[in-house]
């Protein structure tokens, strides 16, 4: 797997070539890695549906709201994949002892739902939630104002959960890279479509001043339009099942 | 065919969900919605195949001589009346069938289209309960019948000589919110069942490509030759083997021996 070091310093050596008097700094060309490597990393996930991207969470707080529900507040941001995929799992933490069943996670998980839909789940015995039929749904944006990333549980409201067992699909913070040395979570047949994807923002990001700029002067002539000044963007493969 | 082998849900749950491609549950239908259309196949299949017989005993009903169907049963075979407890009848009753008998619930009184004399010494206009013979009336004695009327079992007064009433009926498969059972014959049409109820909820997102899927499906259910449904009312109606070999030796037997 390629470093942040080499691939960032190669894509400004690159990008210095085309553009020798820009200034262009590490920490600007670390933060687009981080926001293609998200976008690809996503693609991937839809592609494989591997376990590259999963963290597991052995003991997450369960906490209660000003309403008595519970819920927890998600360690790290997830991606935002159709039925809440970017929660692989929660599950009580608590092992049965039972090394026949599997796991915990193998035997009671909490299902995804979302808050729309919790009536109706009610209205089914066996869909109704329960203790040993938990759901979960998410509160991404706001909580009486207050931003929140939180994962509210249902079905748990009669006993006690301290804390849960959790996997998540994690996307990656654009804002920090704490190590230069530290390897890009993708695989590596994907650097190089990181690596054009970067080069085509930084090309992209060059050519925005110029486009601002008014000189006054058509350019345009009838025999030959203007060639594009904006590149066009590099297409990522994309599933081709996508559901 | 009689067996006493069962499937769990899990087990159905297993192959469903991976036919479905949809073992992480991630396609908007929970466990409980998959578990639910278990019980839905089971109980098409009982009101079908009547595969599904429960006895129940219950206390007669002295006083009202009304009794309230239990829950989750339909179709009476068969009603005893008997004394003595459930687990040893001593001396038992059939009840049988009076067209539009009716007390309403309400005891002795009752009304009828044609009503009975009142007297054990009448001709009994159903079947003979009692051996007693009237060389003018043919048997005589009292009468046991009952009538039902939403879900009310209504008994005659003479059956309150008795304590217990037995009730033969058919079962609904699966009380609605218990963890299903599902006999072994029916594994294949109950799977296909549940892929066919998924692929129809699944054409009101995506019409297109779930209506062939859907199509498959309830052929692969419904076919008249070799759909799982009609090959599981076929097996539970059959006759076991042995059954069958002994009707032929009572009707070989007849007139020939």
């Amino acid at each position: 797997m390629a470093s942040y070091r080499y691939v960032a310093n190669d894509i400004r050596t690159s990008l210095n070539k085309a553009f020798d008097d820009a200034d262009i700094r590490l920490i600007q060309i670390l933060y687009w890695i981080q926001v293609v490597a998200n976008r690809i990393r996503v693609s991937q996930n839809e592609i494989t549906e591997s376990g590259l991207f999963v963290s597991t969470f052995t003991s997450v707080t369960v906490s209660t709201d000003t309403k008595g529900r519970h819920y927890f507040d998600l360690p790290a941001q997830i991606m935002d994949l159709p039925n809440e995929k970017g929660v692989v799992y929660i599950t009580y933490n608590y092992e049965t002892g039972c090394c026949c069943a599997g796991a915990n996670f193998a035997q009671t998980y909490f299902q995804p739902t979302h808050v729309s839909k919790l009536r109706t789940l009610y209205m089914d015995e066996y869909t109704k939630p329960t203790t040993s039929n938990p759901y979960f749904y998410r509160i991404g944006d706001k909580f009486d104002g207050v931003d929140v990333n939180r994962i509210y549980l249902v079905g748990t409201e009669c006993i006690n959960v301290t804390d849960v067992e959790i996997a998540i699909r994690c996307t990656l913070d654009p804002s920090s890279v704490c190590d230069l040395d530290a390897q890009i979570p993708l695989p590596d047949e994907r650097i190089e479509e990181l690596m054009k994807a970067v080069l085509d923002l930084g090309r992209f990001v060059m050519m925005m001043p110029e486009e601002r700029v008014n000189q006054g002067s058509d350019e345009s002539s009838p025999e030959s339009p203007p060639p594009p000044q904006v590149p066009e963007p590099i297409q990522i493969q994309e599933p081709e099942n996508r559901q | 065919m009689n067996s006493n082998d069962f499937v769990s849900v899990n087990h159905i749950l297993a192959e469903v969900s991976m036919t479905l491609d949809d073992a992480e549950y991630r396609k908007g239908f929970s466990i409980g919605w998959y578990t639910s259309r278990i019980q839905d196949a089971l109980q098409e299949l009982a009101f079908d195949t009547f595969f599904d017989t429960v006895t129940i005993d219950k206390d007669m009903p002295k006083k009202t001589l009304s009794l309230e169907l239990p829950k989750n049963v339909f179709n009476i075979r068969e009603i005893y009346l008997y004394n003595g407890s459930c687990c040893s009848p001593s001396t038992s009753q059939v009840v049988w069938y009076k067209r539009l008998y009716n007390n309403n619930g309400k005891g002795e009184g009752y009304t009828a289209k044609i009503k009975d004399q009142g007297s054990t010494s009448d001709d009994d206009p159903f079947l003979p309960n009692s051996y007693n013979y009237n060389s003018a009336l043919a048997y005589v004695g009292n009468k046991y019948y009952a009538n039902v009327q939403n879900g009310l079992l209504m008994l005659s007064s003479e059956c309150a000589a008795y304590d217990k009433v037995r009730l033969v009926v058919n079962g609904m498969g699966t009380a609605i919110g218990d963890t299903p059972i599902v006999p072994r014959f029916f594994e294949r049409a109950i799977n296909d069942y549940v892929e066919e109820r998924f692929y129809n909820a699944m054409k009101a997102r995506e019409i297109r490509k779930y209506r062939p899927l859907w199509n498959d499906a309830f052929s692969r259910l419904n076919d008249p030759r070799e759909g799982s449904w009609k090959k599981a009312r076929l097996r539970i109606s059959s006759m076991d083997s042995w059954e069958k070999e002994s009707y032929n030796e009572y009707i070989s037997s007849m007139y020939h021996k």
